[in-house]
């Protein structure tokens, strides 16, 4: 997994540009043929949109004995010239119920909850980033004891913190320590008081940022989880 | 009828059903309404490489291939580890009659990367009872898990808290501790949110 960057701020509010990568985990099965050599899987084309039964439809009408007796006749459901070509980086466009491209759409938001039931809709949501932006993330000074929270939340991702200088090291090293010290969580996060979401991506998902730090010696892991959810019970 | 997962640590013997636990079920969802002028529905698409197809829902595929671009059918294609041993695909957790369970460490639990979570038994079940004090005494248990009979395996948590017994599906990753020799950029405005409370319902 390739390097990311946080702009975080420390108790101190002294601030920085910090690295941080997870781990992927890679799988201990890998598909060979009969020879031994891998295989590789690729995106193919199975038909057009005028292939489905919606695009069938769209041709014959809606009795389906109609498309049933084009289906033996003319085999409209297979495009021969596409059917099997390879997909590389294709765009991605929004089509109405009569398969052809709209070029403005109106996007709206319906809220459920957990019952099912609507309760509210409203225009779509836009997040915006907050990882890089102007205001770093901020240590929010609220120490969460690991042995009490680590059963509160669940840590949906865990990324490590790198430096790149000594100075880096430095704050990083000193965030750590303090850590493991109180053997405490620091919720690190957006606003003024740090205790707002993490926005890794433009559209993305809000999550909560949990710093926990180790030391061996002059080493240090520190270690960043991000959380959307609470262990509660759903009986 | 849901299967049950016969764990076993020490000489005690539990049998849980799993009930997966997402946001949804905690918080509620979001669905988003996509529509033309006209308020018709609209949906995604692709369009072809050569721009002179569109490829609406269920018309692109994978198929596997050999060196030679030659599609494979499934029953020709084998598994292997990466040193080139043929692998047996593990049994389903829930066909295993026991399964026991290894002592874990918060230092490791805290490691993982969750692909999703259970919470085990049922209401007033007894085993959940059972399970507490060993829970109480060691905080993180662990076994590996498949839901379904698969080649790999998933690292399995289980832990607790006040509202029942949790079982966190995911991956360990291998953390390292570094050094200053290790290695690998600023003003602060403050803005106006006085937000102060955990909702965790409202991320």
């Amino acid at each position: 997994m390739s390097l990311r960057k946080i702009y975080i701020a420390n108790e101190k509010s002294r601030d920085s540009l910090i690295s941080f990568k997870g781990h992927l985990a890679s799988p201990k099965a890998i598909k060979v043929d009969a020879n031994g050599a891998p295989v590789q899987n690729k995106k193919i084309i199975k038909g057009t949109s005028e292939n489905t039964i919606d695009g069938l439809i769209a041709t014959y009408g809606d009795d389906l004995a109609v498309v049933a007796e084009n289906l033996i006749t003319c085999d409209p459901e297979i495009n021969l010239e596409v059917t099997g070509q390879f997909l590389g980086q294709s765009p991605r466009v929004y089509v109405n119920n009569e398969l052809n491209v709209v070029y403005k759409v109106n996007k709206k938001e319906k809220v459920f909850d957990a019952a099912g039931e609507l309760t509210e809709e409203r225009d779509l949501r836009q997040l915006v980033s907050n990882v890089l932006s102007e205001d770093p993330l901020k240590w929010s000074g609220k120490f969460l004891p690991i042995e009490k929270a680590y059963n509160k939340f669940v840590f949906i991702r865990t990324y490590q913190l790198f430096h790149d200088s000594g100075l880096t090291y430095d704050f990083l090293f000193d965030m750590a320590k303090e850590l493991e010290e109180k053997q405490s969580f620091m919720l690190l996060g957006s606003g003024k008081k740090g205790v707002g979401p993490a926005i890794f991506q433009e559209g993305g998902q809000p999550f909560r940022l949990f710093l926990e730090g180790r030391t061996q010696g002059d080493n240090y892991m520190l270690l960043m989880h991000l959380s959307n959810l609470e262990l509660k019970s759903i009986l | 009828m849901a299967r049950a997962l016969n764990l076993s640590f020490k000489d005690s013997h539990f049998s849980f059903n799993i009930n997966k636990v997402d946001r949804s079920k905690l918080y509620g969802y979001t669905s988003v309404d996509v529509k033309d002028d006209a308020g018709s529905s609209c949906s995604l698409a692709t369009i072809s490489e050569d721009g002179k197809h569109i490829l609406s829902k269920g018309c692109v595929g994978y198929t596997t291939l050999n060196e030679r671009n030659e599609h494979m059918a499934s029953a020709d294609i084998q598994m292997k580890d990466k040193e080139g041993n043929a692998l047996e695909k593990n049994p389903s957790s829930f066909d295993l009659e026991e399964i026991p369970l290894e002592v874990s460490s918060l230092e490791e639990y805290l490691t993982i990367n969750v692909k999703s979570v259970y919470q085990l038994g049922e209401e007033g079940d007894e085993f959940i009872a059972a399970l507490y004090p060993h829970l109480e005494a060691h905080k993180v248990l662990k076994f590996a898990f498949n839901y379904r009979a698969d080649y790999d395996a998933d690292d399995a948590f289980l832990i607790h808290n006040d509202e029942g017994v949790f079982m966190v599906l995911g991956a360990v990753s291998p953390f390292e501790f570094i050094g200053l020799d290790q290695k690998m950029e600023t003003a602060v405005v403050e803005e106006e949110d006085d937000d102060d409370d955990f909702d965790f319902g409202a991320l």
